[in-house]
C-alpha cells in the first residue's frame, strides 16, 4: 500500500468517524495512529463524554468484529477469555470463547476491575494471545484494545499500575466539547428512535485486512538518523528531569518512533518530521512519567511532558543555534 | 570531530605564534631593554582572555573576554592619562607615514603604550567585525600585503610591532582560506560517509569560522609580548626578509649551476663560449652567443668610462690556441700600477689626475661560475664580502683556488686611465726610454705617500726591473711567423719611431684603417687544417671576431720583440654606466691584447673593429699644459684615493643621486589607490567566484543556500527560532503573525533535510523566487527595514556569499 492509500484510508476511516463524533479530529487520528502502530489505547476522561461512541464509531468504520467489556470489581478473566465447558451430550470440554476474541475490544472503566482481571487483560494486548487452560489461542490480527478510565469517582477503583500504564501506546481523552460542539451534538443525537442513530447507520468503509496491509505499507516511512536521536534526546531528557521520579521506558521510545511513523503516513508524508515526534510525544509519554508532585491526574503529566518538549532542541537546522545564547 | 578540531586550531595559534616569534628575531639582540608593570599587567589580562577563551563552552561567549580586554586596553590608555594618550596615537601615525623619529613628541615609552592601547582596541573591534564579514578580512589581508610590499620596495622602514602583526594577520587569513579550500574539497566524502543530517542540531556554535576569535588572544599576547621583548629600538629595515630572499635565492641558483656543470660541462672553464671570453684560448671556438646575465657590477666611484674586466690572460700561444702558464707570481698586478704610477710621477709629478683617476668597482657574480677572478686593469685592492677569501695570483691573471659562483660578491679599487689623451701617450713614449738603475730618479720624492707604503721591501727599481726581465721573457714567445707576415708588419710599421707607435698602427691596421679592409664577424670563416693563424687571418680571411684581432696583434706585436699578451674577460661599456647594478651579460665577453712597456708597464689596446670607442675614453685633463705652472703653484693635487671631480669632464663622474625634497606624498597616495584598486579587482573577482561557485553548486546545496538565505532573511525580519521549536511550528508563527510571507520553501527544506527527498532545479527555482519574493515584500513593507534587512544578510554574504558560511556549516 503507498503513503497515498494510506493516506487516503485514513481519511475514509477519518469521515467517517466524523459522521458520529463531533470534533476531536484530533484525538481520532491518534486513535487510528494507535491502532495501525498495533498499540493499544487508554482513554481517560470523564463520563459521558463520548469515549465509548468513539471507541465503538472506530470499530463500525473498520470492518472488525467489536466486543465490549464492562468492567466490575467482580469480573474474573475467563469472563474475560472465555473458558472450557462440559458437554454432556458430546462428553468433552469445548471452549466457549470470551469477549477477547475479536477486533476491536472496549474495554470499559478497566480501573473498576481487580488487578487479576486488569492482568489478564494486559497480557492480550501485550501477547495477542490467550491461554486457556494451557491452551494457547492465538486472537484475531488486528487486535486493538481501547480501554477507558474515569479520573474522578476512584473509590473503590484499581488504579492502573506504572507497568500496566506502559503497556498502552498512548492515553487520551477527549475532553468536554466547546458550546458549538456541544450544539452540534444537541442535533445530531436529538432523535430518540434507535434507527435514527447516526452510529447505527455506519458502515464499514475499511477492512480488517486492509488495516493489515496499512501496517505494512508504513514500514516505508524514513525516520532520518536524527529524529530518533530527537526521540532519544527526549526519552533521555524525562529519565534527567529534576520533578520526574521515573522517567519513560525504551518501550515508549519505541511506541514514540512507531507511531510516529504512522502519524507521518496518516498525513501522507513519507517521512517523519520532528513535528510528528511533538505532537505525539504528549499522548505516547505523558501517561508513563512518574512525578514526585500532585496527584497524579494526568493533567500534570502533560504539563511537565510540554514543558521537556520546549527545553529539548527540535532537529532543525543551524537557524535555531541562537536562542540557546539568550537566557 | 569539533573538539578535534577545535585542538587543531589551538595547535595552528600556537605553531602560528611561534613561527612568527622566531621568524621575526625578536628573540635576538638585546638592546634596550624596558619592561614596566603595566605590560606585566596587560601580559596578565591577556593570559586569563586565553583561557577564558578556550574554556568557555560557547563560542558566542567567547567574545566577551575579548571585549574585556579591549576595554582594559583602552581604559588602561586613558588612566595613564588620556592627553598622553591621544597625542601618542597621532604620533604613532605621524612616525608610520611621515617618518619622524618613534616618540619624538613622547618618551619611547609612552609612544608604545598609545600604540598598543589603540592597536589593541581597534585590532579587537576589527577582528569581531571581521569575523563577520570575511571578505572585508580578506581583503584586509590583501592590502596588509600591499602595503608590506610597498615598504619592502620602497624600502620603508616601518616599526617591527606593525610588521610582526601584519604577518600575523594574513597568516590568518591564509590558514583560514585554506582551511575553507580543504573543506570544500572534502565535503563529497562528507556527505557520502555519514548519514547526519547537514546543520548543526545541537544548539552550541563555533563551527569553522571562528579562526580569528581564536587566534585573537595569540595576537594579543604576542603584540605584547613584542613590546616587553627587548629589541632593538630602530625601525624594521626588512632585513630578516632580504636575508631570507637572498639565501634562498642563492642556494637555488648554486644547485643550478652545479647541476648545470654536471650535466653539460666537464672541462674547465664556464661552460660558456662567448665572443671573447671563455675558459679555452683556443681560437674559432666558434660563438655561443649566449646573452645570460654572468654577473653584476656598480661603479661604485670613479670617470663613467667603460669598464673593462680582465679574466684570464695568456702567454702562450702554439698555432692554434692560447695557454696560460699559471705560474704563480707575488704582487704581479700592484706593481704594475705602481710602475705606471712611477712613470706618471716621474713625467708628471703634479697632475697626476689627468692620467689617472681612482674608481672602485663592486662585482658580484651571478650565472657565473669560475675560478677567475675579474678585475679591470690597474686594480689596487680587492674587498671581499666573504673576507675568507683566498685568492692566487698567476701572472697578469687572479684565480680563486676552487671555483666560485653565484654571490660571490667583491669590490676593486683600480685606477681608470686616460689612454686615448694625447698627453698620456707622450707621456708613455717618454718614460718608455726610461732605464732603471741608468737615470737614478729617485721614487721616494717622486711618489705620493701613499703609494710609497704600498712599495714592496727591497730597492723598487731594481724589482720593477727584474719585473720587466721576466715579462720580457714570458710574453715574447710566438710560433715562428712566415715571411709574408713578416713583411706584412715591417710595412705596417714601418713609421712608428717608437714601440708605441708601431703598436698604434699594428692596432690601426687592424682595425682597418691601414688600407686593408678587416670584416668583424661572430662567425668567421675556419682556418685550414695545419694553416698558421697569422697568414691565415692576416692574409686571407681579414675576418673574425675579437679573439682573432686580439691573437693577432699580439702575434705581430711580439715578431717585433715587444712583450704582449693575450687577455680575456668583459667589456662594459660606458652607455651602461648609471644603471647600477649593470648586468653583465654573455655578449658583454671580450678580449684584447695587451702590450708591456718597460718603464710604464702593461696598457691594453684595441685592434677589434668598432670597440674603439669602448677603449678609447677619456676625460679632459684639469690643468692644461700652458696652465701648467700656475695651476700646479695654486693647487697641491691629494692622493689620489680622494675623489675629486675635474669640472669639466668630458664623461661625468658619477654621482649619486640625491634625496628629493619633502613634497606632496604622491607615493603613499599612488600606494593608497593602487591598493583601493587592488582591492576593488578583488572584489569584483570575489563576487565572481562565488557566482561561478554558486553556479557549480549541486541543486540540492543551491536549495540549502537559498533556503539559509530565506531563513536569514526571516531572522532579520526578528523571527527567531525558538528552542524547542521546529521548522513547521516556526512557520506556523510566523504565517500567523505576519501576512506578508508565504513560507513554502520550508515544506521543501523538510523534506530535503528529513526525508529521501531530491531537490530538483524546481524547488531550488521557488527558493529563489521566494528569496526574492521574501526581499519584496520587506522592501514594500519599509525602505529602512529593507536596508537593514539587507545590511544584515551583507553580513554573512547576501546570495553569492552566503555558501561560505552556510554551505560550510550545513555540511
Amino acid at each position: 500500500m503507498t503513503i497515498e492509500e494510506i493516506r487516503q484510508k485514513a481519511e475514509l476511516i477519518m469521515t467517517n468517524t466524523a459522521r458520529v463524533m463531533v470534533g476531536n479530529e484530533n484525538t481520532t487520528k491518534l486513535l487510528l495512529c494507535a491502532l495501525c502502530a498495533g498499540g493499544n489505547v487508554l482513554l481517560e476522561d470523564v463520563p459521558g463524554t463520548g469515549k465509548t461512541k468513539l471507541a465503538k464509531t472506530l470499530a463500525a468504520s473498520i470492518g472488525g468484529a467489536f466486543a465490549r467489556i464492562q468492567f466490575t470489581p467482580d469480573l474474573l478473566p475467563s469472563d474475560l477469555t472465555g473458558m472450557n465447558v462440559y458437554n454432556r451430550k458430546e462428553n468433552e470440554f469445548i471452549l466457549r470463547k470470551g469477549p477477547v476474541f475479536t477486533n476491536i475490544l472496549l474495554a470499559d472503566e478497566i480501573n473498576r476491575a481487580t488487578p487479576r482481571t486488569q492482568a489478564g487483560l494486559l497480557e492480550c494486548m501485550e501477547e495477542r494471545q490467550v491461554t486457556i487452560d494451557g491452551v494457547r489461542y492465538e486472537l484475531d490480527r488486528p487486535f486493538f484494545v481501547i480501554a477507558t478510565q474515569n479520573p474522578v469517582e476512584t473509590a473503590g477503583t484499581y488504579p492502573l499500575p506504572e507497568a500496566q500504564l506502559d503497556r498502552f501506546m498512548m492515553k487520551l481523552s477527549l475532553g468536554t466539547p466547546g458550546k458549538a460542539e456541544e450544539l452540534a451534538i444537541l442535533e445530531r443525537f436529538m432523535n430518540i428512535d434507535d434507527r435514527n442513530d447516526p452510529l447505527a447507520s455506519l458502515t464499514a468503509v475499511v477492512s480488517k485486512e486492509d488495516i493489515i496491509s496499512l501496517r505494512q505499507g508504513i514500514d516505508q516511512i524514513y525516520v532520518h538518523p536524527v529524529i530518533r536521536e530527537y526521540i532519544a534526546d527526549l526519552a533521555a531528557a524525562t529519565r534527567s528531569s529534576a520533578s520526574v521520579i521515573c522517567g519513560v521506558s525504551p518501550r515508549a521510545s519505541l511506541a514514540l518512533l512507531r507511531s510516529a511513523k504512522v502519524y507521518a503516513a496518516l498525513s501522507g508524508r513519507e517521512y517523519c518530521l520532528p513535528d510528528d515526534i511533538k505532537a505525539l510525544a504528549v499522548p505516547v509519554l505523558a501517561h508513563r512519567l512518574l512525578l514526585n508532585y500532585g496527584h497524579q491526574t494526568g493533567r500534570e503529566n502533560e504539563n511537565k511532558m510540554r514543558e521537556i518538549l520546549t527545553a529539548v532542541p527540535a532537529p532543525t537546522e543551524n537557524f535555531g543555534e541562537r536562542p540557546a545564547n539568550k537566557k | 570531530m569539533k573538539a578535534k578540531m577545535r585542538t587543531k586550531k589551538i595547535y595552528t595559534g600556537f605553531f602560528l605564534l611561534l613561527t612568527v616569534l622566531i621568524g621575526t628575531q625578536l628573540l635576538a639582540p638585546v638592546i634596550a631593554p624596558h619592561l614596566d608593570m603595566r605590560s606585566l599587567l596587560a601580559g596578565a589580562v591577556a593570559a586569563v582572555g586565553l583561557f577564558l577563551c578556550f574554556y568557555l563552552p560557547d563560542g558566542r561567549r567567547k567574545v566577551i573576554p575579548f571585549t574585556l580586554l579591549a576595554a582594559a586596553f583602552v581604559a588602561g590608555g586613558f588612566v595613564s592619562g588620556w592627553r598622553r594618550w591621544l597625542v601618542g596615537v597621532l604620533d604613532y601615525f605621524k612616525w608610520l607615514w611621515r617618518d619622524t623619529e618613534p616618540g619624538a613628541l613622547l618618551p619611547a615609552e609612552n609612544f608604545e603604550w598609545a600604540g598598543v592601547c589603540l592597536l589593541g582596541g581597534v585590532l579587537i573591534g576589527i577582528g569581531l567585525l571581521l569575523e563577520r564579514f570575511f571578505l572585508l578580512k580578506e581583503l584586509s589581508g590583501f592590502f596588509l600585503l600591499c602595503f608590506m610590499i610597498y615598504c619592502l620596495i620602497t624600502e620603508k622602514e616601518i616599526h617591527v610591532v606593525t610588521v610582526s602583526l601584519s604577518i600575523f594577520f594574513m597568516l590568518i587569513v591564509v590558514v583560514e582560506l585554506g582551511q575553507e579550500n580543504n573543506k570544500g574539497n572534502s565535503k563529497e566524502g562528507e556527505k557520502a560517509g555519514a548519514g547526519r543530517i547537514p546543520g548543526e542540531f545541537n544548539n552550541e556554535s563555533g563551527g569553522g569560522k571562528k579562526t580569528t576569535v581564536y587566534l585573537l588572544p595569540f595576537f594579543l599576547l604576542y603584540f605584547i609580548g613584542l613590546l616587553i621583548v627587548p629589541r632593538k629600538p630602530e625601525p624594521y629595515d626588512w632585513q630578516f626578509f632580504k636575508d631570507i630572499y637572498q639565501n634562498i635565492k642563492t642556494a637555488a641558483i648554486i644547485v643550478a649551476q652545479n647541476a648545470e656543470e654536471v650535466l653539460f660541462s666537464g672541462r674547465e672553464g664556464f661552460g660558456m663560449a662567448h665572443t671573447g671570453f671563455s675558459g679555452s684560448g683556443k681560437l674559432g671556438n666558434g660563438v655561443a652567443d649566449r646573452d645570460r646575465e654572468e654577473m653584476r657590477l656598480s661603479l661604485k666611484q670613479g670617470m663613467g668610462m667603460s669598464v673593462y674586466l680582465t679574466g684570464n690572460v695568456f702567454d702562450t700561444f702554439d698555432g692554434e690556441s692560447w695557454h696560460e702558464s699559471r705560474v704563480e707570481t707575488a704582487d704581479d698586478h700592484k706593481m704594475d700600477l705602481l710602475e705606471t704610477l712611477y712613470a706618471i710621477g716621474r713625467y708628471d709629478g703634479v697632475n697626476i689626475d689627468n692620467y689617472l683617476h681612482a674608481a672602485t668597482v663592486a662585482i658580484t657574480y651571478t650565472n657565473l661560475k669560475t675560478a677567475y677572478l675579474f678585475t679591470p686593469p690597474k686594480s689596487l685592492r680587492f674587498v671581499f664580502a666573504d673576507r675568507e677569501t683566498e685568492i692566487i695570483e698567476q701572472g697578469g691573471q687572479w684565480v680563486f683556488p676552487k671555483r666560485k659562483g653565484y654571490g660571490t660578491e667583491y669590490t676593486v679599487s683600480y685606477f681608470q686611465m686616460n689612454i686615448r689623451q694625447p698627453f698620456f701617450a707622450e707621456m708613455l713614449e717618454q718614460e718608455n726610454r726610461y732605464r732603471y738603475g741608468e737615470n737614478s730618479a729617485d721614487y721616494r720624492t717622486v711618489l705620493e705617500p701613499w703609494v710609497l707604503e704600498e712599495l714592496p721591501a727591497g730597492d723598487f727599481e731594481t724589482a720593477l726591473q727584474k719585473r720587466g726581465e721576466e715579462i720580457r721573457a714570458r710574453y715574447t714567445q710566438s710560433p715562428a711567423a712566415s715571411d709574408a707576415v713578416v713583411g706584412l708588419i715591417a710595412t705596417v710599421t714601418a713609421d712608428g719611431r717608437t714601440d708605441y707607435e708601431k703598436c698604434k698602427a699594428i692596432e690601426q691596421f687592424l682595425n682597418g684603417h691601414g688600407g686593408v679592409a678587416f670584416k668583424y664577424t661572430t662567425s668567421p670563416a675556419a682556418m685550414p687544417e695545419g694553416g698558421q693563424f697569422p697568414d691565415f687571418f692576416l692574409l686571407e680571411s681579414r675576418e673574425g671576431y675579437c679573439t682573432y684581432y686580439a691573437t693577432a696583434f699580439v702575434l705581430m706585436v711580439r715578431e717585433l720583440g715587444i712583450p704582449a699578451r693575450y687577455v680575456q674577460g668583459f667589456c662594459v661599456a660606458d652607455d651602461n654606466i648609471g644603471k647600477e647594478p649593470i648586468s653583465v651579460r654573455g655578449n658583454m665577453a671580450h678580449a684584447w691584447p695587451e702590450v708591456y712597456f718597460a718603464g710604464v708597464g702593461w696598457i691594453p689596446f684595441e685592434p677589434t673593429p668598432g670597440f674603439g670607442t669602448n677603449r678609447y675614453q677619456y676625460w679632459e685633463p684639469a690643468w692644461t699644459y700652458a696652465e701648467e705652472e700656475t695651476a700646479a703653484a695654486n693647487s697641491p693635487s691629494g692622493p689620489l684615493v680622494v675623489e675629486t671631480p675635474p669640472p669639466a669632464a668630458v664623461i661625468p663622474a658619477v654621482t649619486v643621486n640625491e634625496e628629493k625634497g619633502p613634497g606632496f606624498p604622491y607615493e603613499p597616495a599612488a600606494v593608497i589607490s593602487a591598493v583601493i584598486l587592488a582591492g576593488a579587482l578583488l572584489a569584483v573577482f570575489d563576487v565572481h567566484k562565488r557566482r561561478r561557485h554558486y553556479a557549480r553548486l549541486s541543486p540540492e546545496d543551491k536549495f540549502k543556500l537559498l533556503v539559509s538565505i530565506n531563513l536569514r532573511i526571516l531572522r532579520a525580519c526578528g523571527y527567531r527560532m525558538a528552542r524547542g521549536e521546529t521548522l513547521s511550528e516556526l512557520q506556523e508563527r510566523i504565517l500567523a503573525a505576519d501576512d506578508r510571507f508565504l513560507l513554502e520553501f520550508i515544506t521543501g527544506y523538510e523534506k530535503m533535510l528529513y526525508g529521501r527527498g531530491v531537490i530538483n532545479r524546481e524547488t531550488v527555482n521557488e527558493a529563489a523566487a521566494e528569496r526574492k519574493a521574501l526581499m519584496n515584500k520587506i522592501k514594500e513593507s519599509g525602505k529602512r527595514h529593507y536596508y537593514w534587512v539587507r545590511f544584515k544578510l551583507l553580513g554573512t554574504g547576501g546570495v553569492t556569499y552566503e555558501y561560505r558560511v552556510n554551505i560550510d556549516k550545513l555540511c
